[in-house]
């Protein structure tokens, strides 16, 4: 019978000479959710025990924004470039929030991560980094590096992705999100 | 099967530091991830991090950045043989109180026999249009395993409740 003991943050999975280690790891489903045909998800109720929380989603978005209980942000900046061969752009928004893709053409596939470091730690505001790409077989692909910080030292608690500026376009079929804690 | 992840150990700087270094890295990883919540006391506005692996200087540096820092333009650029990446930024005394930087490195196959490579992307947050980001591609000429990382600021010192965490991932 397997018995599993835990000794200095290491679990075995017996005490039997042998058997091989398990360690715990240090990243934890938190939620996920499947927004298609909404316009906006949120995930609430976050607990605080983790170090950092990551998302890490695909589907089919416009221009996402990302909120918090700390409110829209006080300021992002994005980084961008298209397949076009084109020089690379960057902007200042902060017009109706903080985007974490420019994702214009509705119609393809993105995948993106977003991490919030720190999202507990009462002494630092809260900010976001997010890598997203969408990839469409044409010149219009597109990859977006974008950041953004609350000016809070409030927790994170609860987390919203809002699928565009005016929330009047819902997320395609096949988008998903899942929540992560990183201890 | 969810990402194995594992840290392997953090750090807080509890009073101003010129450098961190996490030192004795375990092999038996596949690969490294740090992230790295910095501010610094440079009056600049943003932090330039230097990042050196197993205390090697020298010429060992090589890496390729794009980035901003204007908030309307991308600028590409880089550095060959140098004696530690300097590709790196992180939030400055400029930045409104309590704000730190956001960064993560990646260094795969870090007990490799073979040259390392790693890569990054990172933010200085403040509230002007001025603020840094970018994406990093380094490569560490060395084949030795890696068993520490330097975060050092180019200049004064990392400020108090600055925070990283290394992982590694199996």
């Amino acid at each position: 019978m397997a018995i599993t003991s835990l000794k200095s943050g290491i679990s075995t999975r017996s005490g039997m000479a042998g058997n091989t280690l398990i360690y715990p790891g240090s990243y934890d489903s938190i939620a996920s959710a499947s927004p298609a045909g909404s316009t906006s998800l949120t995930f609430s109720s976050i607990p605080s025990t983790y170090s950092h929380l990551q998302i890490r989603y695909m589907g089919v978005s416009s221009y996402p924004l990302i909120s918090s209980n700390l409110g829209a942000g006080t300021k992002s900046h994005s980084l961008y470039g298209y397949g076009s061969g084109s020089a690379a752009y960057a902007w200042d928004p902060l017009a109706g929030g903080m985007y974490v893709a420019i994702d214009g053409n509705s119609g393809n596939v993105s995948t993106g991560i977003i991490d919030i470091l720190d999202y507990a730690n009462t002494s630092k505001n809260k900010t976001f980094r997010a890598l997203h790409g969408r990839e469409t077989n044409t010149a219009d692909s597109s990859i977006h590096f974008a950041s953004g910080f609350w000016n809070s030292t409030s927790a994170i608690s609860s987390i919203t992705i809002t699928n565009n500026v005016s929330g009047s376009v819902a997320f395609g079929t096949g988008t998903s999100f899942a929540l992560y804690g990183v201890n | 099967m969810a990402l194995q992840l594992f840290k392997i150990a953090d750090l807080l700087v509890e009073s101003p530091a010129s450098s961190v270094t996490f030192s004795s890295i375990p092999q038996g990883y596949t690969d490294l991830i740090l992230f790295v919540s910095f501010r610094s006391s440079t009056e600049d506005i943003a932090n330039n991090t230097w990042l050196t692996f197993n205390g090697v200087g020298g010429t060992a540096y090589t890496s390729r950045t794009i980035y901003t820092s204007n908030g309307t333009s991308a600028v590409s650029g880089g550095e060959v043989g140098t004696a530690r990446s300097s590709q790196l930024f992180t939030s400055s005394s400029t930045s409104p109180a309590k704000t730190f930087g956001n960064m993560l490195i990646h260094v795969p196959n870090y007990s490799s026999s073979k040259i390392k490579s790693w890569s990054a992307d990172w933010a200085c947050e403040n509230t002007a249009a001025s603020c840094h980001l970018g994406l990093v591609a380094g490569q560490f000429d060395s084949t030795a395993a890696i068993t520490s990382i330097n975060l050092q600021p180019y200049c004064c010192a990392w400020l108090a409740n600055s925070t990283a965490t290394l992982y590694g991932i199996l």
